[in-house]
């Protein structure tokens, strides 16, 4: 069987080339394709066409795409509109993965302790008074959380705290401080704290997260 | 075996690690372990007169460290107990820092393989001399009284012993528990001390005169049958030598109608 097979989109064709075969394979394979997609296309008297090369599991280095695109060469109204591989490169994925995904933190801060994450953090334990949970990004807490929290470390305005703050010494964001009083009446089990238009910490209800920081809730949707 | 070592240290001073120290010690001789107690509070030793032993030592650690005495001079034997429990004090007049982590952990696995139990009596604080407790401790009883004050300084000294990954975890005692207070509702319950301090509970102490008459007669409370204070103590030995041990319970009972009547006049 050969490890080129072609398939018809609505823009144009779909390449795939099989992975379990050499690389050599899908050159050769994929040259007899291009040959007879052209034959077929000059009885149509047509000359445009638009490839998507697929390539599954082996993710193509740059020397083999130039390899892929020298097959078209013979044919100037041919063109490669993407390569597509199931698989990504570990290199690119991690920055990905930290982008999309919030860590899970698990445990307990105590007094004198201070806990750091590098973007936002899903905190699930108990932040004792006297303990600091600090986060460059935004801090999503499960659990009783009396210490100080600080999100957005140093200077994002646009970070959240979400979470019981009721219990909590002081909610910090960015370069702001907000020192937790018993008789603050906005604050719930269920609101979240952010940087109002003022530059100041104000609280709301979890419900308006989605309109007041769309950014977050598009990256948590992902 | 080789005998487990734990230091009993509170962050907070006067919270009962001496007292606690002096009575788990007696209480594990009373059953007959064998036991070390050593005091590492140098300049206010104080677990000597707590124990009873006060005018029979010669020697002190810093002698043994400093090579004027053999640590087996140092110790101080208890002859209630057939000498299954003994002392190593602290010295009063010595420069705090004669004594390092290294040093005490050293004296602690010298006296591994002749006793069951070595208990190391914390000084208050952080600095040197509880450092130099926790390097020789194979694990942790942490003393509070029911303050806030008090937690705050527990859950510090948690915080950092953690941080030496003992073998044995530490363990929560919570001292000068009062039942009426418990009751009224102005101090919390034990069991929401050990919540707050995420700490597994080894057990409770009643506040108990007993133990300030105890502690004028050189005798432990462990050794007054009838006391309360006696009773928590025995608890928690039991407790640490077997965590099935239920906890002793705590009469939190409501004063009756009479008994308010009769202590507001
Ligand atoms: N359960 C109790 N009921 C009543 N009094 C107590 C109780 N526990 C301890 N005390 C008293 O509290 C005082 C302090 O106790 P202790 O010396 O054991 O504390 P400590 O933590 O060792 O202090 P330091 O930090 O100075 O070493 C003593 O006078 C003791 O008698
Ligand atoms: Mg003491």
């Amino acid at each position: 069987m050969a490890s080129a097979t072609l398939k018809g989109r609505k823009d144009g064709y779909e390449v795939q080339l099989d992975d379990a075969a050499s690389f050599a394979d899908n050159l050769t394979d994929l040259g007899g394709l291009l040959r007879q997609v052209h034959e077929a296309q000059a009885a149509l008297h047509e000359d445009q066409a638009n490839f998507v090369i697929v390539t599954g599991r082996r993710l193509l280095t740059p020397d083999q795409e130039i390899a892929v695109r020298a097959l078209l060469d013979p044919y100037p109204h041919f063109q490669i509109t993407a390569f597509k591989a199931a698989v990504m490169d570990a290199h690119d994925l991690s920055p990905l993965i930290r982008q999309t995904h919030v860590p899970v933190a698990i445990g307990v801060i105590r007094s004198g302790q201070e806990r750091q994450f590098d973007g936002d953090v899903l905190f699930i334990g108990a932040l004792h008074h006297g303990g600091v949970l600090k986060a460059r990004g935004s801090v999503f807490l499960l659990g009783e959380a009396a210490g100080v929290i600080h999100a957005g470390y140093p200077d994002d305005a646009e970070a959240v705290v979400v979470g019981d703050l009721t219990g909590a010494t002081q909610v910090r964001i960015a370069d702001m401080v907000d020192i937790v009083d018993q008789a603050n009446t906005h604050l719930t089990a269920t609101s979240f704290a952010y940087v109002n238009d003022l530059h100041a910490i104000d609280y709301s209800e979890c419900i308006n997260l989605r309109q007041m920081r769309p950014r977050l809730y598009a990256q948590m949707e992902e | 075996m080789p005998a487990i070592s734990l230091v009993i240290t509170s962050g907070k001073g006067g919270v009962g690690k001496t007292t606690a120290t002096a009575n788990i010690g007696t209480a594990l001789a009373m059953i007959g372990k064998r036991v070390c107690v050593i005091d590492l509070d140098l300049g206010l030793r104080n677990l000597d007169i707590m124990i009873g032993l006060g005018n029979r030592i010669l020697y002190d650690i810093v002698d043994v460290v400093q090579g004027r005495a053999t640590l087996h001079q140092a110790l101080v034997k208890d002859t209630r107990f057939e000498d299954r429990l003994v002392l190593l004090p602290a010295a009063q007049n010595a420069d705090k820092n004669v004594l390092t982590p290294a040093s005490v952990r050293q004296i602690v696995d010298a006296l591994r393989s002749e006793f069951d139990y070595i208990l190391l009596d914390c000084p208050a604080g952080i600095e040197q001399g509880f450092r130099n407790a926790l390097a020789g401790a194979d694990g942790a009883l942490i003393v509070t009284t029911p303050e806030l004050s008090a937690l705050s300084d527990a859950d510090r000294v948690i915080g950092l012993i953690e941080a030496y990954h003992m073998p044995i975890g530490p363990r929560l005692i919570v001292n000068r528990v009062q039942a009426a207070m418990i009751a009224a509702g102005t101090s919390l319950t034990v069991a929401a001390i050990a919540h707050r301090l995420a700490l597994p509970l080894l057990g409770y102490v009643v506040d108990d005169n007993a133990i300030i008459t105890a502690d004028n007669n050189g005798e432990p409370v462990v050794f007054d049958t009838h006391s309360k204070a006696g009773a928590c103590y025995h608890n928690i030995t039991d407790r640490l030598l077997d965590p099935q041990t239920p906890l002793l319970p705590l009469i939190t009972k409501q004063p009756t109608f009479w008994q308010k009547l009769f202590r507001r006049a």
